[in-house]
């Protein structure tokens, strides 16, 4: 069996992984958006953007692999956004066009970051637990 | 309105392989319950030799497991050469999973598995064997549970640095596949019972020999349209007319005109909707029109048959900053930051006004094109994709 430590670091493994798969999604969005850019001749804002966005989900993969409590904090944030632009963009494409969201976009909007939503609550209630213990002890 | 049902698209968006998709959820679904299942109760055997593993483990087993069932579906709906490489990986994909429960040396051979099916996948799609939704999930399953495996090599850390990079180049690799494909299925025409290009939506039917009267109905829009747009080869007059000509870049321009949009007339070569202009260092070269129907899903009139093939667009990204057209959806899902994803757009038609272009409706030749402008505005030449 898992010791509580342990437990934590394993946890903080998978959720470091599942956010580096994130940030390996993002980028692969960065260079479709750059590529969109160039033959539209859009500008590189979007691209840009997407860009930072990857690098963050990259560092915060490696801070939540130290469970610092900021970064998830804000793991979490992403994760709600990922989430809130892929309803927006489902709800838009079943509105419009009648047709439900294809398996990948679930995938990589919904339960991926769902997935490191509960991983990440479940690493910030062990923090918590840990804290109080430590408390008791002391 | 149901796309589905009214068009043909890119099979980059759609779901053409429903038996491995609903093996590999259910799979995945079935994996969940008895996981959670077995956490309160212990008692499968397999489950409980992977209570044994750690959580990235656990997950690199169910990834390669969804994988396996994944590409067995996909070999049952590809009665081909394509199907016994999709049945190979599958049972090597089992044996990966089976070892890392039994707690071999696994990890050398997992990578080995996985980037050699990863690579078959490139391989088939360049062959003709094109990637659907199901396809682009299965290989970011493998590309998931490949990137479990390298995010465990430990050592200095250039040997990690290039583990992690592999891991990246493992989606994007996936991506790319997918996007090849796609394009190697594109006929790029728009002639009914082509394959579309992604992003492209062409009504459901068959080709035919287009009518005499069909052929003069054509011909004479044509000519009526070379006649009446003439004049906005100079941008100025299309700016005065109320086209929005300002600030071209990329290829093949579309200068819309938010008025005639929306005034209720159709192909009226007078007051065609948009223009299409190529940007050059001499000045834009005015290629033609576009005429648009005012609502999603209303059919354009079939005034030339087979000709006269009206196209619509899916999966556009329309960036909000600065606002215009920006791209292609991903087929991962989305669009870049400050984006959104326009799931359809109204029909539409290209009428080409240039001098014996070759064909004066549908997709522009590109190569043509580029040999045109070379001699009318050198230095030159245009993009490779062509937008709305």
């Amino acid at each position: 069996m898992f010791g509580m430590d342990e437990r934590m670091s394993d946890l903080s493994e998978l959720a470091s992984l599942l956010l580096f798969l994130q940030g390996a999604i993002a980028a692969a969005l960065t260079a479709e958006a750059a590529g969109g850019a160039m033959v539209f001749g859009a500008g590189g804002l979007g691209a840009l953007l997407s860009a930072v966005g990857a690098a963050s989900t990259f560092v915060l993969a490696r801070r939540v692999r130290r469970r610092r409590a900021g970064a998830l904090r804000w793991a979490r944030r992403l994760q709600y956004g990922w989430m809130l632009t892929g309803v927006v963009d489902m709800g838009l494409s079943v509105a419009l066009a009648g047709i439900g969201p294809a398996p990948t976009p679930v995938l990589t909007r919904l339960l991926l970051p769902a997935s490191i939503l509960v991983v990440v609550r479940r690493l910030q209630t062990g923090a918590a637990v840990a804290v109080t213990d430590a408390e008791v002890a002391a | 309105m149901n796309i589905v049902d009214r068009y043909v698209a890119s099979p980059i968006y759609r779901i053409e392989h429903p038996v491995a998709l609903v093996l590999a959820a259910g799979l995945a679904a079935v994996a969940w319950f008895g996981w959670r299942r077995s956490a309160r109760a212990a008692s499968w055997g397999w489950v409980v030799s992977a209570g044994g593993l750690g959580a990235v483990d656990r997950l690199f087993v169910g990834l390669v497991a969804v994988s396996a069932v994944g590409n067995l579906g996909l070999a049952v709906e590809h009665a081909d050469g394509a199907g016994v490489w999709l049945a190979v990986a599958a049972v090597a994909e089992a044996a990966v999973a089976r070892w890392t429960l039994a707690g071999e040396r696994w990890r050398g051979w997992a990578v080995a598995v996985l980037v050699t099916v990863l690579t078959v996948h490139l391989g088939l799609t360049v062959a003709g064997v094109t990637t659907d939704q199901v396809g682009l999930a299965v290989g970011l399953v493998q590309a998931a549970a490949l990137t479990a495996v390298l995010r465990k090599v430990e050592g200095e850390r250039l040997r990690r640095m290039a583990a992690s990079t592999v891991a990246v180049g493992a989606v994007g690799f996936v991506t790319l596949a997918a996007w090849a494909g796609a394009v190697v299925a594109g006929e790029g025409g728009e002639r009914l019972g082509d394959t579309p290009l992604p992003g492209v939506l062409l009504p459901r039917g068959e080709d035919r020999s287009p009518t005499d009267a069909e052929i003069a109905a054509a011909e004479r829009l044509a000519e009526e349209t070379v006649a009446a747009v003439a004049k906005f080869e100079d941008v100025e007059v299309a700016a005065a007319a109320g086209y929005q000509v300002d600030d071209m870049s990329g290829s093949q321009f579309h200068a819309e005109n938010p008025v005639f949009k929306s005034d209720g007339v159709i192909l009226d070569p007078q007051r065609p909707e948009t223009l299409v202009y190529e940007p050059t260092p001499n000045g834009p070269v005015l290629l033609g029109a576009l005429y648009e129907m005012e609502e999603v899903g209303v059919p354009g009139p079939a005034f030339g048959g087979p000709l006269t093939v009206w196209h619509a667009h899916d999966h556009l990204c329309v960036s909000l900053l600065p606002p215009g057209l920006a791209g292609f959806e991903s087929p991962l899902g989305g669009c870049g930051v400050g984006a959104v994803s326009l799931p359809i757009t109204n029909e539409m038609i290209h009428v080409w006004t240039l001098p014996d272009v070759p064909n004066r409706f549908g997709e522009l030749d590109e190569g043509w094109l580029a040999r045109y402008l070379a001699e009318v505005s050198p230095v030159v030449g245009p993009g490779s994709l062509s937008p709305p």
